[in-house]
């Protein structure tokens, strides 16, 4: 096809568009200038579309908040998501707090391991003390479950004396 | 084709990007302030594009509420104002769907003749000025659109952007982005076409 022809015939639709971006090559520009420079019809139409797209614009552009509408929607986000800092003196008496409470609950918890210590040794020097019974095992039981066994050891020795 | 790029504006403002961030994140007031100072127009200019009307104050607040309570899951892999349009854009399609349910049950429910006092209304506007007709034509062309074309139509021609950050907004192909648009500006010049033609006449 000559340049000639080209120039004669209407472009298409999405030739135009892209021309209108400015997206089409250099000779392509240049076949698509020449036919809107003698095509009036081609010219017109590019034109309305172009007075179109650019109203729209400026319709969309003259969209804009009022400062009320911006203070309004800040101040909604500042009480949504803004954290109060406490003041330095809370935040300084709740270190000293943090100072004086870590090495005291750190006593508490050796003098408890070392009190449970001493219970034990206690409870196994009893054991060795007394004979092994089941009146004995009563007195030794730690638990529901070990008081009861004993109970019932009771109970059955109780009976096997009694016959 | 006139665009204003957002990066423009970014680089405009004071507080960097990654400041603004961190700033948010920690609910800093001057970091919240400077979000909405930075990017209310944007988000606002969307959601009256979109939904057709400027009772969208709700919206708009709801909007940056999502934003700021997803500031954590922003990973920085687009630009923030980018993310931003994709927030933007998800809840008036949202929107789009509540509003369109709300309208087909009260469509139902209304008497006839109001349903054409609604339309009597839309005549008259067409006596008004020459700007005002145009607008009102515009935005009308614009709210028949289907919501897909619509997107593109605000996002390329009214906002600016690239064809790739519409893509990345609409996690679709940069190609799928530019035959859509095609067929956006068609349907849209079409529906405005007659009414072009009388008013460069």
């Amino acid at each position: 096809m000559s340049e000639a022809e080209k120039f004669d015939q209407h472009p298409e639709d999405a030739a135009l568009w892209q021309w209108r971006d400015d997206e089409l090559n250099k000779r392509e520009r240049h076949v698509m200038q020449s036919h809107l420079d003698q095509c009036a019809s081609c010219r017109k139409g590019a034109a309305n579309t172009e007075r179109l797209f650019t109203a729209m614009r400026k319709m969309h552009l003259a969209v804009q908040p009022t400062l009320t509408e911006q203070m309004r929607l800040a101040r909604i986000l500042e009480k949504q998501f803004v954290r109060e800092e406490l003041p330095s003196i809370l935040v300084d008496a709740s270190r000293r707090l943090v100072r004086w409470l870590a090495p005291a609950a750190a006593i508490l918890a050796a003098l408890f391991v070392l009190l449970r210590e001493e219970q034990t040794s206690s409870t196994s020097a009893l054991a060795n003390l007394l004979p092994e019974t089941p009146e004995s095992q009563l007195l030794l039981a730690d638990t529901d479950d070990q008081y009861q066994q004993a109970m019932w050891d009771v109970a059955l020795s109780l009976e096997e004396n009694q016959k | 084709m006139q665009t204003e790029e957002p990066t423009a504006v970014e680089s405009r403002a004071g507080l960097a990007e990654a400041e603004l961030l961190a700033g948010c994140r920690a609910g800093k007031p001057e970091a919240l302030n400077e979000l909405v100072r930075r990017y209310h127009t944007a988000v606002l200019r969307v959601c009256v594009s979109l939904l057709g009307s400027r009772d969208v104050d709700d919206l708009v607040q709801d909007i940056f509420i999502k934003i700021l309570r997803r500031l954590n899951t922003f990973a920085g892999r687009s630009a923030l104002f980018t993310w931003m349009y994709e927030i933007t854009v998800n809840h008036c399609r949202d929107e789009l769907r509540r509003r369109k349910r709300k309208r087909w049950f009260s469509l139902q429910s209304l008497p006839t003749e109001t349903v054409e006092g609604i339309k009597a209304d839309e005549v008259s506007a067409s006596e008004r000025l020459e700007t005002e007709e145009l607008h009102a034509h515009l935005h009308a062309a614009l709210k028949r659109l289907e919501p897909k074309y619509r997107e593109l139509i605000v996002l390329r021609d009214l906002e600016g952007l690239s064809y790739e950050k519409i893509a990345q907004i609409q996690k679709v192909d940069e190609k799928l982005v530019k035959s859509r648009l095609y067929q956006a500006r068609q349907a849209l010049a079409e529906k405005m076409q007659k009414y072009a033609e009388a008013f460069h006449e």
